[in-house]
């Protein structure tokens, strides 16, 4: 038995083991065995390699820096394009000396081999970057982006070039966070970077663009200063950078729209609105029909760009780029994950799902084309993809999709996208449960023919599981599931889903401590009460009408519209109901109040809203008119005949139409009962009206019909 | 993505009436579903009442375009021609006063939020319950609707176009009164 040479090269890694010529041989002789070959890398790392190298970087004998500027080239070997490897070396603990051998004071070659393993290793999300962030090794980095401040021989000038562009590359990767951010601006790179960007030197140039872009990502305060710098030349970085746009390299291209995506993103280019949408959109378009990393990074950078832009959306579905994306998804098959590493076919399968999924967003026109592409049912696979990037994105693409009554009704159903969706429901990734929870949302509409076998499949009890154990998207989420869930429904699925749920937590919800929840829940107490008597008792029994009034009356305080509006049309609805509906509003005086005020209140939809419980609580009936007459009175005392005549000549047509409707109740009352409510004969002030609070609140409790005569006089 | 109103368009609001071709009539209800007027656009539902002896209830998806700043007088699909366009807006008294046919041929953006009067196009797309369904005996929806809503009023009149069909068969609804209002929100 004998030992392989590879055991031999590696066993003579070991100090004392060989003479330094020996080392370097050996190291020699592993690096141009494991190029571009995954099983003899595996190999050597089973045979204890990474340690012994680690051993070489660590030490401190400066004599020949060649041992060690081979032994880091080997880790960077290792590190390049297997994430497997990458945590290897680094649960080894490699970082550190790594970070160590970057001192400006030592050998150029190993400095460069050194910041080129490192940023092969920051490749790697999973990897830490909290030692890049210890100790002086940020300040060392900022001074290796330096390229003109130390004199050099020429020699060395590419390698010290080279040392930058990697520095830069190795900060665009280090940034993902806003301390990350503020740390590296911090630390005095962003001039450096600048003057790297107008270096002229293009790989030069793509890493400074790439370390800006990570920069001013999502930090508009990072991006207004860079954006209102200057260059060398004098010149602002964006139509600099807009040049860079239109290169002949597609990296160059792509590290140009990128940088410049984040900055419109951020809002501080809008001069360049019109260059965003003319030359930006375009290139990005024109990546998608490129191939390796430029075709797989567009579209996640056109899904960033068009977000929530109505006008992008529009824009980029006129450059055709929905087919585009629609063939990339189309023509990838499943078994093509080969690349080893993080998965780079299903990085461009998610990427391209979820430019498709920002595309559709906002506009149907654009949505039609989506499902005209045919692409459909591979999203609806996508939904079952094992990995959790795609099945997110495919879900968000269904999400858009699903804003669209018709394609509720049509595609959605035929693609079968009902069974996926609740099977992801239990995915064990918080982003896919929300994603899935928040197209479940559209899905549960009475318009969608999917609503009910979804119930069926037990749909409410997952989303009552998620209020109480979801984080807060997901919670909201399943909250206003529920609430599009008994929007038109009948008052069978009212009583399942209230079932479920309970008052309790209905209770609990109108009260949490996250606003958005609140707001979805008042809106499903306004969607329960909607309709019929039978589902006002509901909601009235179920909270029962003390503890529903004080939400509404505190709700009705709220400097809030969305909060408003729910609260009025809650009492809308519930005043549609029973005289003894109408009467529990009606003692409450805070309540009266506030929805007096609303009256007047600067939206138009508020003041509608708020004129509708008026017109509600004085529609006649033909039997229960003494009831009607006797709310006539009590409002009139308030003033809120006054603010009615106020409104009449509302600057907008929907409020003066139901002013209109609501004086004409006042006016029918005066027809019937002569002059004897008016406040102007009688002058009842609110002392009048709190006895008569206080009668009814004594009439409640025998809960009997409410006798008018009697009140009348009261009041008088 | 919350639905928007403008008086009686609103998801949930009912009309209530009837189409007229030659001496025959059809009781109709249309249900809106959804209002976006931000796109320009609402959707619904059309239920026309023994139009054919096998359906006595039929039911269609339609989606509007509403006639503004996203959509012109001017159809340019649909087999319309500029002459349809005339001859079926020039059928509501109330286009008048508002449009001259110079400033329809010139792209005019009508501006429906603050007139009194709103324009559309219905085009009806399948049959609700069942879209599969394709091609009812004695029926046909491959035409559009020309639509006119008065927000006072809460009146929908319309004219039905196809090449094929009679000319103006007239639909005429009125708005049902409801008091009680939900809402949902696309997510």
């Amino acid at each position: 038995m004998t030992l392989t040479p590879h055991e031999v090269a590696v066993s003579q890694l070991e100090a004392g083991q060989a003479v330094t010529i020996e080392r370097i041989r050996s190291l020699r002789f592993i690096k141009n065995n494991i190029i571009g070959n995954k099983t003899k890398k595996d190999l050597y790392i089973q045979l204890g390699i990474v340690s012994r190298l680690k051993d070489i970087v660590t030490t401190r004998d400066e004599k020949d820096p060649q041992l060690k500027t081979q032994a880091v080239i080997v880790l960077g070997s290792f590190a390049f394009g297997d994430e497997a490897n990458i945590l290897a070396l680094t649960n080894s603990g490699v970082i550190g000396p790594l970070l160590d051998c970057l001192n400006p004071a030592g050998d150029p070659k190993l400095i460069e081999a050194a910041a080129r393993t490192l940023n092969a290793i920051y490749a790697s999300p999973k990897v830490s970057r909290q030692e890049l962030f210890m100790g002086n090794h940020l300040n060392v980095l900022v001074q290796l982006l330096d390229t003109y401040s130390t004199s050099y021989r020429s020699n060395q000038e590419v390698i010290m070039l080279h040392t930058a562009e990697l520095v830069a590359s190795i900060f665009a990767r280090c940034c993902e966070t806003t301390d990350q951010q503020i740390q590296i601006a911090a630390s005095g790179a962003i001039p450096l970077l600048m003057r790297l960007l107008v270096s002229g030197i293009s790989k030069s140039q793509e890493a400074a663009l790439g370390a800006l872009a990570a920069l001013v990502k999502d930090n508009s305060e990072l991006a207004h200063h860079i954006a209102n710098m200057r260059l060398e030349t004098g010149e602002r970085p964006a139509p600099y950078i807009l040049r860079l746009a239109c290169d002949k390299s597609p990296t160059m291209r792509l590290a140009a729209v990128t940088c410049l995506t984040y900055m419109n993103r951020a809002g501080v280019i809008q001069e360049h609105n019109s260059d965003i949408m003319l030359t930006v959109l375009p290139v990005l378009v024109k990546m998608l029909q490129l191939d390796g990393i430029v075709q797989e990074t567009a579209p996640k950078v056109l899904a960033y760009l068009v977000w929530e832009s109505e006008s992008m959306q529009k824009a980029v579905c006129d450059m055709e780029a929905i087919p585009k994306l629609a063939s990339i998804i189309s023509h990838m098959g499943e078994e093509d994950n080969v690349y080893g590493i993080v998965g780079q076919k299903d990085k461009l399968k998610e990427n391209s799902l979820l430019a498709l999924a920002a595309i559709s967003q906002i506009k149907e026109y654009c949505r039609r084309q989506v499902i005209e592409a045919k692409v459909l049912p591979h999203i609806v696979t996508a939904m079952s993809h094992p990995s959790v990037g795609v099945r997110a994105a495919a879900c968000q693409c269904t999400r858009s999709l699903s804003r669209s009554v018709g394609s509720l009704r049509t595609s959605l159903v035929d693609a079968g996208i009902e069974a996926p969706l609740f099977q992801l429901l239990s995915d064990s990734d918080p982003g896919v449960l929300s994603s899935a929870t928040a197209t479940l949302c559209n899905i549960v509409l009475d318009v969608s023919p999917m609503k009910k076998s979804l119930m069926e499949r037990g749909v409410v009890a997952k989303f009552v599981q998620m209020i109480g154990y979801g984080d807060n998207i997901v919670r909201l989420h399943a909250v206003w599931a529920i609430k599009n869930l008994v929007y038109e429904a009948d008052s069978e699925v009212k009583e399942t889903v209230m079932r479920q749920l309970g008052f309790h937590s209905l209770a609990a919800l109108l009260n949490d401590a996250e606003l958005d929840i609140q707001e979805q829940a008042l809106n499903l107490v306004r969607n329960l009460a909607c309709k019929r008597n039978q589902d006002i008792d509901l909601v009235f029994n179920g909270l029962g009408p003390g503890q529903l009034l004080s939400i509404i009356e505190d709700k009705l305080t709220w400097d809030d519209i969305r909060m408003l509006d729910h609260a009025l049309y809650v009492l809308v609805n519930i005043a549609t109901g029973t005289e003894y509906h109408r009467q529990s509003i009606m003692k409450r005086s805070g309540i009266l109040r506030s929805v007096l005020g609303l009256m007047s209140h600067e939206a138009a939809s508020i003041r509608v809203a708020a004129i509708w419980v008026i017109i509600n609580l004085t529609w006649s009936e033909e039997d229960v008119a003494h009831g009607v007459h006797e709310r006539v009175a009590i409002l009139r005392s308030m003033g809120v005949e006054d603010r009615l005549h106020s409104l009449v000549t509302d600057s907008v047509p929907d409020v003066r139409e139901r002013v209109k409707t609501a004086l004409q109740h006042f006016v029918q009352d005066h027809q019937q009962y002569g002059h004897s409510g008016s406040p102007s004969v009688r002058h009842v002030g609110q002392d009048a009206y709190t006895s008569n609070e206080a009668l009814g609140d004594s009439r409640m409790d025998t809960n009997t019909t409410v006798s008018g005569t009697g009140t009348s006089s009261h009041i008088a | 993505m919350i639905p928007s109103r403008v008086c009686h368009l609103y998801p949930g609001s009912r009309f209530q009436g009837e189409q007229t071709s030659g001496s025959h009539s059809y009781s109709v209800i249309v249900d809106i579903k959804h209002v976006d007027l931000n796109q320009s656009t609402l959707s619904g539902y059309l239920l026309i009442k023994n139009l054919t002896p096998d359906y006595p209830k039929l039911t269609t998806f339609f989606d509007a375009e509403i006639i503004g700043p996203e959509f012109s007088f001017l159809t340019k699909k649909w087999d319309a021609t500029e002459e349809t366009d005339e001859e079926h807006w020039t059928q509501f008294s109330s286009f008048e006063g508002v449009v001259n046919l110079r400033d329809m041929e010139r792209d005019f953006k009508y501006d429906f939020n603050n007139r009194d009067v709103v324009f559309m196009r219905w085009k009806e797309h399948f049959l609700v319950p069942d879209h599969r369904i394709e091609g009812v005996q004695g029926a046909s929806f491959a035409g559009f609707y020309y639509i006119c809503y008065q927000k006072i009023t809460g009146k929908i009149k319309g004219y039905y176009y196809h090449q094929s069909s009679e000319k103006f068969q007239k639909l005429e609804l009125d708005h049902v009164t409801e008091r009680s209002f939900g809402s949902y929100e696309f997510r």
